[in-house]
């Protein structure tokens, strides 16, 4: 139809959308992939980049729009069906078998094995032995390449994070795929083994595969894409090589976690937090307000506010193999009335909330959210609060009541960093301002001597 | 000089009933312990064997006074009955599972739970076809000896429970332990991943039920032909299922050699409980059955806490 289908892609995906409970998670993205490509997919957390990927690989099913693989559609698929097409995926947060072994977890990779069907037990065993040989044999092999072959026989839930990315990407080789999606491959991999994982994926891709993957480390995307996607909003709103597009990671996810940055030290309270998992740094008093899909709309404003104090993860049937890691200390400290306490101490500072307790977050108008977003985060008392944007997408006289409000939560103690398009009203308030340009800082004063400095007024003041 | 043969008569008991439990633990090992599936349902196909069996085994008893009556009275072969409660069972678990199990485990415990009490409580009430609380009596034992001999009985009932489990073990130890059952703990460990993996979790499933249901069948069979009668409201109860999850959190989850142990051990627990009666003062004759209780509960707790993963734990699969 369009001049990416004639057939020279080797993924199309067309107009496809997907929403969560009334949040567009992917809102009309189109895009294709080359084949024996090395493509990057990068934006912003909450762009819809793993949605996307879920989508293509089957995991999700599309509200509209279509995905075309070769020269199959695929969308609706399940997804057994697409890894036999020869399309698979990794994620982002390892999905290892954890109990099974390293050498097991790629045994089950492969798409033909005689055995794993009841009846060839019983009807073929030469075959399910010779299967099962044959497969045992490559799968070492695989596990040769990807440094892996002294870990075999050890569980997978024993390896470490950088390993279990490697497990991921050499279980994907074993369904033999011609194209496989990887969500974020060199998150928390060392920089050596992230150096030959990406040596690896070159030599694959020049073997006939294709590589589609998220990734925000830039080095990754920079030197080792042939072509960049860039997703916001659930569309894809540029591409093109590395060089032409130059994404700006902003400070305040840097700082928070949600990005990591190539260099340089983040430092909270003396101690270096660079690169710490969000949970910790929550944990270490540290709060964040995402600039959108800050609250949980299907919960009501009270099971908002309590969500903002539960950390801790439970499961409705104790199974043995699921027992995780130890609950962390501020979570402990608190129980259900304990937290119940809290959210009703908190909506002290929003008495306009309080009449709206029981409502779905979701129902409130942009301001009311907004508020709801900043109480969640007050939850767990933080020594500061990290706030994107909190005017976006506001009538002007509710940013002044946002505004207030933040001034009322710095004046009971919380330090608040916020980022703000709207300068004026900002700098208004704020004791200190950072003005940066390219990821870089422009300017730097208290509120007051920027606002009043001309540069800062012709440049970002509007004059 | 003759060995006392009601002693004998009383642990004999003790095994073939033990093995029923085993059998009970062996399928829900397979759902639940290699599988992921949660079947609260297990006293529910246990009940749907048993009737079965009876049905088909008994000879034909027409209603009389005093008596409503059953369903059959085929006057069927004992094996013959017992692949017919397989069936049955098998089949049921078959079409409970179509829409329950891609649900969440809770709502899977849900929903099987709810199932096998449903069933529970229409055979106590419809009494044109099972007899209601009456119960079906006659079932006749695998031999039957002229004059009766009560110690002979016993161990021909054992010698064939023995059996049985001997063979269901090395069949389920075969099929478990092949990349089918490789499938099973995968999907157990991570659905999602499995199913990128290219495989077809909703049928891997769908068999496991089926098969675990056509056992808890089998032990159905078993328990109505080592009892000689089948009766709803106390062995088909809620608490069945209940010991049988202990016996498999007690004997190891994903090792089936474990489901036997922990069959043996919980049950040996109710047996011991019973047979103290005769050795306590009278004052604690009506209670000490109920230690038991206590002992388990008490297990159940220091087991979780020191060995999570059951006496028997499950064994790491190395590959040559």
């Amino acid at each position: 139809m369009t001049e990416m289908g004639n057939g020279q892609a080797i993924l199309r995906v067309e107009s496809v959308r997907k929403s969560f409970g009334g949040i567009n998670a992917v809102d009309g993205c189109t895009l294709s992939v080359n084949p024996q490509s090395v493509t990057g997919l990068i934006g912003p957390n909450g762009a819809g980049k793993s949605t996307l990927f879920n989508l293509i690989a089957g995991l999700y099913r599309p509200d509209g729009g279509e995905i075309w693989f070769n020269n199959t559609r695929i969308d609706g698929l399940p997804p057994y069906e697409i890894v036999h097409l020869g399309l698979t995926k990794t994620w982002q947060i390892p999905h290892e078998l954890r109990n099974m072994t390293v050498l097991e977890n790629l045994v089950l990779g492969a798409k033909h094995n005689a055995g794993e069907h009841l009846l060839n037990l019983f009807i073929q065993p030469g075959k399910v032995r010779q299967d099962e040989k044959s497969l045992r044999v490559r799968a070492r092999e695989v596990l040769r390449a990807t440094q892996l072959e002294s870990l075999a026989n050890e569980h997978a839930k024993a390896l470490s994070g950088g390993q279990k990315k490697l497990l991921e990407l050499a279980r994907a080789m074993m369904t033999e795929p011609a194209l496989i999606l990887l969500d974020e491959p060199v998150a928390g991999v060392n920089p050596t083994l992230a150096g030959s994982l990406m040596d690896l994926i070159d030599r694959l891709r020049r073997d006939g595969r294709t590589f589609f993957l998220i990734e925000h480390d830039m080095n990754v995307v920079m030197n080792r894409c042939d072509r960049v996607i860039v997703m916001h909003q659930g569309r894809t709103i540029a591409e093109g090589t590395p060089a032409s597009v130059k994404a700006n990671p902003t400070l305040i996810k840097t700082i928070f976690g949600l990005l990591r940055p190539t260099a340089g030290r983040v430092a909270f309270q003396g101690e270096d937090i660079t690169g710490m998992h969000p949970r910790d740094l929550v944990l270490k008093g540290l709060a964040y307000v995402p600039q959108s899909n800050n609250t949980f709309p299907s919960l009501t404003v009270l099971e908002n506010l309590e969500m903002g104090a539960i950390t801790r993860r439970t499961s409705p049937i104790p199974m043995p193999w699921n027992r995780r890691g130890t609950l962390p200390d501020r979570s402990r400290q608190m129980t259900d009335a304990q937290i119940r306490r809290r959210a009703i101490g908190t909506l002290n500072l929003f008495p306009n909330l309080r009449p709206k307790v029981r409502e779905r977050a979701g129902a409130l108008s942009g301001g009311e959210q907004q508020m709801v977003a900043l109480a969640k985060s007050m939850m767990l008392d933080p020594d500061v609060l990290l706030i994107d944007e909190p005017s976006a997408g506001l009538a002007p006289k509710l940013v002044d009541m946002v505004f207030s409000k933040i001034v009322e939560i710095n004046g009971k103690g919380t330090a608040v960093v916020m980022v703000e398009q709207n300068a004026k009203k900002a700098l208004a308030i704020a004791n200190r301002g950072y003005i940066l340009e390219t990821g870089r800082n422009r300017f730097e004063g208290t509120g007051p001597q920027l606002l009043q400095d001309p540069n800062v007024a012709k440049l970002y003041l509007g004059g | 000089m003759a060995i006392d043969t009601g002693i004998l008569i009383n642990v004999g008991f003790f095994v073939y009933v033990s093995i029923v439990f085993a059998i009970l633990a062996l399928g829900f090992n397979l759902q639940w312990g290699y599988s992921g599936l949660f079947n609260a349902g297990i006293a529910g196909f246990f009940l749907i064997g048993a009737y079965t069996a009876a049905f088909a085994i008994t000879p034909r008893t027409p209603p009389s006074v005093g008596y409503p009556g059953h369903l059959g009275g085929f006057d069927l072969p004992l094996p013959v009955g017992a692949v017919l409660a397989m069936v049955a069972s098998g089949a049921v678990a078959a079409l409970v599972a179509l829409p329950t199990v891609r649900l969440r485990a809770d709502y899977l415990a849900i929903a099987t739970l709810a199932f096998a009490e449903v069933l529970r409580i229409v055979a106590i009430n419809l009494e044109s076809i099972t007899a209601g609380t009456i119960g079906i009596p006659g079932l006749s034992p695998p031999i039957v000896f002229n004059p009766p001999n009560g110690f002979l009985n016993a161990m021909v009932k054992l010698g064939v429970s023995a059996a049985i489990l001997l063979g269901l073990f090395m069949t389920l130890h075969f099929i478990a332990e092949s990349p089918w059952g490789r499938v099973l703990r995968a999907i157990r460990d991570d659905e999602e991943a499995t199913m990128a993996l290219g495989k077809n979790t909703f049928q891997y499933k769908l068999q496991v039920f089926a098969i675990g249901g056509a056992l808890m069948g089998l032990a159905g069979w078993l328990f109505a032909v080592t009892i000689n009668y089948v009766e709803p409201s106390g062995s088909f109860a809620p608490t069945v299922t209940f010991s049988v999850w202990v016996m498999v959190i007690v004997g190891g989850a994903g090792n089936l050699r474990g489901s036997i142990v922990g069959a043996f051990v919980i049950y040996g627990l109710e047996w011991l409980s019973v047979q103290l009666k005769d050795f306590v003062p009278n004052q604690f004759k009506d209670t000490v059955f109920y230690t038991r209780l206590m002992i388990v509960g008490i297990l159940l707790i220091v087991l979780i806490i020191y060995r999570p993963e059951g006496i028997l734990r499950e064994k790491k699969r190395i590959l040559r």
